[in-house]
């Protein structure tokens, strides 16, 4: 049984203890001190001989249904130990696996060219003498014609657009002058958008890259 | 035997190994068999009521909430059983004195016959002294300066909150010497 001492039961450990921490300075304290060493001393009785064989013959096994048993595993208090020396390294450790999930984690593929995955060059041009602005839309920039307008080349009949795209299929068309959609001629594979236009579609490789 | 020793012998018995009680019934045997002493009116009753408190807490075992400490839940299981005995019998009840009158005349004592039978006296004025006070006074002295427990064990046996129980063992303390000097208030009635 557990004990939380305080000044006075110190002081009743022995006779001679009260004096010698000098705590004992009026006769009501040391009354408490000498009640307390008494109560501590006073005699018990023992238990009948045969009381346990008596109790437990009088037991029945118990059968705990099993989410009972659950129940109090979950209740049960646990105690957590660690070395700090260990934690330093089981820390950077953690830090390092994050780190790296986050970088080549699932998803990271998905994202259009905006994480840190690698990138590959590709030219697309179209020949379009009248056009006042032309524009490369597609499933890479979110069919957004504002984000990749082309350039004219030195003949203002050749517009140029170089862009850096992930790996895999990409649809895309050409947005002349805001409003007239008008698919690559030179894509050898389209797919149709459900408008009554078509996209062209392509295949960027990792190993190579593409001029359109 | 610490909490995690109690705590493994409960989860033996409620794996259905009966057996394992017994270790928690021979390490609280005495405690509940004194306190019973204190509150039944002869040693057969005291020992019924011991073996009652420790079948009622075997059935109730599941109710135990793990990870707290036995002796104060069984405690309190004991005190309960004693109550309600009490009650019943009310005109009979004579506390049972752990002294034999036969010890305080000295003749069994080996040594100093002398300063054995003083020691005895004083133990028999104390015993006297403890029990005018109320129970949950007696208990909660005896709990703390006898069988040593912590202040949140014996607010948890007498079903108190920590700063009652503090204050019981307070003022058990000064109403115990008021009744063992013969202070001036005089000794104090005993209820249950």
């Amino acid at each position: 049984m557990d004990r939380k001492k305080d000044p006075f039961e110190q002081l009743a450990q022995g006779p001679s203890a009260k004096f010698e921490n000098g705590l004992c300075e009026n006769s009501e304290n040391q009354e408490f001190l000498a009640l307390k060493r008494l109560i501590h001393s006073m005699p018990e009785k023992e238990a009948p001989a045969g009381l346990t064989e008596s109790i437990l013959s009088s037991l029945e096994p118990k059968t705990v249904p099993g989410w009972l048993r659950v129940y109090r595993w979950a209740l049960r208090p646990r105690t957590v130990t660690f070395q700090p020396l260990k934690l330093v390294p089981a820390a950077m450790v953690l830090v390092l696996g994050l780190a790296l999930a986050i970088q080549f984690g699932p998803g990271q593929e998905d994202r259009g060219g905006t994480g840190h995955e690698e990138l590959i060059p590709v030219t697309f041009t179209l020949s379009y003498p009248r056009a006042g602005v032309v524009s490369v839309v597609g499933s890479f920039n979110q069919w957004n014609p504002a984000s990749h307008k082309m350039h004219q080349l030195g003949n203002r009949n050749t517009w140029v657009l170089e862009l850096r795209l992930p790996a895999g299929r990409h649809e895309y068309a050409f947005l002349v002058d805001g409003k007239a959609v008008v698919a690559d001629q030179s894509s050898p594979f389209y797919q149709s958008d459900g408008f009554g236009n078509r996209n062209s579609v392509l295949f960027v490789n990792r190993d190579e890259p593409a001029n359109i | 035997m610490d909490g995690n020793d109690e705590q493994s012998c409960i989860d033996r018995v409620l794996r259905g190994e009966v057996n394992a009680f017994g270790t928690l019934v021979e390490r609280y045997q005495k405690p509940i068999f004194n306190l019973m002493c204190r509150m039944a009116g002869s040693p057969d009753s005291a020992a019924d009521l011991t073996q009652e408190t420790f079948i009622r807490a075997y059935q109730k075992l599941e109710l135990f909430h793990p990870g707290k400490r036995f002796f104060p839940w069984l405690y309190s299981i004991g005190l309960n059983l004693a109550r309600d005995f009490a009650r019943k019998n009310t005109r009979d009840l004579k506390t049972e004195s752990a002294l034999d009158p036969e010890s305080i005349s000295g003749c069994n004592y080996p040594g100093d016959q002398h300063d054995s039978m003083c020691a005895s006296l004083e133990f028999v004025r104390l015993e006297k002294a403890l029990n005018e006070l109320p129970l949950i006074y007696r208990e909660a002295l005896i709990l703390r300066y006898h069988d040593e427990c912590s202040m949140r064990d014996i607010a948890e046996a007498l079903s108190l909150s920590l700063s009652a129980a503090k204050m019981r063992v307070h003022r058990g303390l000064e109403m115990l010497r008021k009744n063992y000097t013969g202070g001036i208030h005089g000794p104090q009635k005993r209820s249950i």
